[in-house]
């Protein structure tokens, strides 16, 4: 079962980064560096537990260990499961796998190596609330992962594995494509790939109206392997954030790398599993695109977790650590950054279309040495008028990256008033590449059906 | 950039009136048109690209028709006024 979208192939497959040994146990990655997608066979070798499991154990499993939400927002998946179990209606399970960002690949690389791991969560999330649909929705652009995905939902449908049938939904390669809203619009076959505005939370009113678990591809594998360790979940990690979680490192590292940590690992021990860091750094850009930019000196002392980054004043996010070397213009970093977040507006609400635009801008004059003084207010005051005011968190994510850059590179942004800084403007995030160039597509490409 | 889109999954603090009205904007829908700020200045004021700018917080009760009206009154029904969900 494969994409019928010729185009796939065409395109110049985008360079993955290598996933690299886990410090500490590997869970989502015990399979380690072995080449393809896990097939059933190899999925029940490597987690030996069946994954039909009664429903009833999730719920106290997960009332005794905290699963963060590993797509951003890291809100606690108990929350929003009593949330959905207390609204009226038949629940539907939606896996997020749309990761449409160009710096993050960890869902990607999770599909391509245990698919199944990812549905077994899923299925077991759908046991505990009574779910009969379960719905992936999936960024085509990295075929080994989407093809995984597609051949596991295949092998599961073939052996009636599951109670819930899965959909497969393939989403726009856009960064906005993977908000809720947009996922739910795009599975009830509206205009994918759009940020919606929801009148109630998707716990309570979601796909087709239903009470919907929407949630990260990598939290759903979580919940899966909470299910099969039970207690022992808890043996790595911290007290309120066990377990572990996969990271996405670049910037000043030998290469671009995948790697699963113990969550509470510093950033430090990451970058040092990642190979350690190639250049002096002057600050570290942890979460995302959506993230916050952090002093080195901070970065490097905190633990990755939810609740340690939040009081360093970071963003965990969906796991990029992207240390940025000292040898290069960071106004010129967070200019392209803030240029690709303003191109992937959706194009829906006012203050983002309009904003975006003229933060960016001024960002890029900034970054050429050619703003003059007021520039920093005005950076302020637009981004206080995009904030908050979208159908989508897109503005405000991307207000926290602009706010932190200009309070973290507050002496560059002064010594830039008087002109370029001369440090070589290197492009160290990415910001396009071989990604964009891959038609967007529109439509889901393949529904494949389970049995029942 | 995933979950926690849209409205706060957090329930309104404890002792919170229930009956609190808040106003919402679809951006999806509003084009500026400015009808709302018109009709409740109290509360509604336009950025410098024509939408329109929210005070925070409940609607207070002796503006609750006038929001209503302007709820009523948007041309592209994106002004909502319900309370916390």
């Amino acid at each position: 079962m494969r994409t019928t979208d010729r185009s796939l192939q065409t395109t110049p497959a985008p360079t993955a980064p290598r996933l690299l040994p886990a410090l500490g146990p590997a869970r989502l990655t015990a399979r380690g560096q072995a080449d393809g997608a896990a097939s059933w066979a190899d999925h029940l070798a490597a987690f030996p537990v069946d994954p039909r499991l009664a429903g009833r154990e999730v719920t106290d499993l997960l009332a005794r260990h905290a699963i963060l939400g590993r797509g951003g927002a890291g809100f606690p998946l108990a929350v929003k499961m009593r949330s959905v179990a207390a609204s009226k209606g038949r629940p539907v399970v939606v896996v997020n796998a749309a990761e449409g960002e160009p710096a993050i690949w960890k869902d990607r690389t999770l599909l391509r190596l245990a698919p199944h791991l990812v549905l077994d969560g899923a299925q077991l999330a759908a046991a505990a609330l009574g779910a009969d649909q379960v719905h992936v929705a999936v960024n085509p652009t990295y075929a080994p992962a989407h093809d995984a995905l597609v051949r596991a939902v295949g092998e599961r449908a073939a052996r009636a594995a599951d109670l819930a049938p899965i959909r497969v939904h393939v989403v726009p390669d856009a960064f906005t494509a993977g908000e809720a809203s947009a996922v739910i619009r795009l599975i009830d076959g509206g205009a994918g790939g759009r940020p919606a505005f929801l009148h109630v939370v998707p716990s309570v009113r979601g796909v087709a109206r239903r009470p919907t678990l929407l949630s990260n591809a990598e939290s759903f594998a979580q919940l899966a392997l909470l299910v099969r360790l039970g207690d022992a979940y808890a043996d790595v990690g911290t007290p309120d954030e066990p377990g572990t979680m996969l990271f996405t490192v670049r910037g000043a590292v030998p290469e671009d790398v995948v790697l699963e940590a113990p969550v509470g690992t510093t950033v430090w021990d990451l970058l040092a599993g990642a190979g350690g860091l190639t250049e002096p750094l002057q600050a570290v850009l942890v979460g995302g695109y959506h993230g916050r930019w952090m002093p080195a000196d901070v970065a490097l002392a905190t633990p990755l977790a939810v609740g340690a980054m939040r009081a360093a004043g970071g963003a965990l996010g969906a796991g990029l650590v992207a240390p940025l070397p000292a040898e290069c213009c960071p106004l010129h970093e967070v200019a392209r950054v803030a240029r690709y977040l303003a191109d992937q507006t959706a194009g829906q609400c006012g203050p983002c279309v309009n904003g975006l635009p003229l933060i960016a801008g001024a960002l890029a004059d900034l970054a050429r040495g050619e703003a003059d003084a007021a520039v920093a207010a005005r950076i302020a005051r637009w981004s206080g008028l995009v904030a908050g005011r979208g159908a989508c968190k897109h503005p405000d994510g991307t207000v926290g990256f602009v706010r932190s850059a200009l309070e973290v590179f507050a002496g560059h942004v002064e010594a830039h008033l008087h002109g370029p800084c001369g440090l070589p403007r290197r492009g160290v995030l990415p910001v396009d590449g071989p990604l964009s160039a891959v038609p967007r597509q529109r439509v889901a490409a393949d529904a494949v059906r389970g049995t029942r | 950039m995933t979950a926690g889109a849209g409205p706060s999954e957090k329930q309104p603090p404890a002792g919170s009136p229930a009956e609190e009205v808040t106003i919402r904007i679809d951006w999806t829908r509003c084009e500026g048109r400015g009808l709302c700020a018109e009709l409740v200045p109290e509360l509604i004021s336009m950025d410098e690209w024509g939408y329109p700018v929210v005070a925070a917080g409940p609607v207070p009760p002796h503006l609750l028709g006038h929001v209503k009206r302007a709820a009523s009154c948007c041309p592209v029904l994106a002004l909502h006024a319900g309370r916390r969900r």
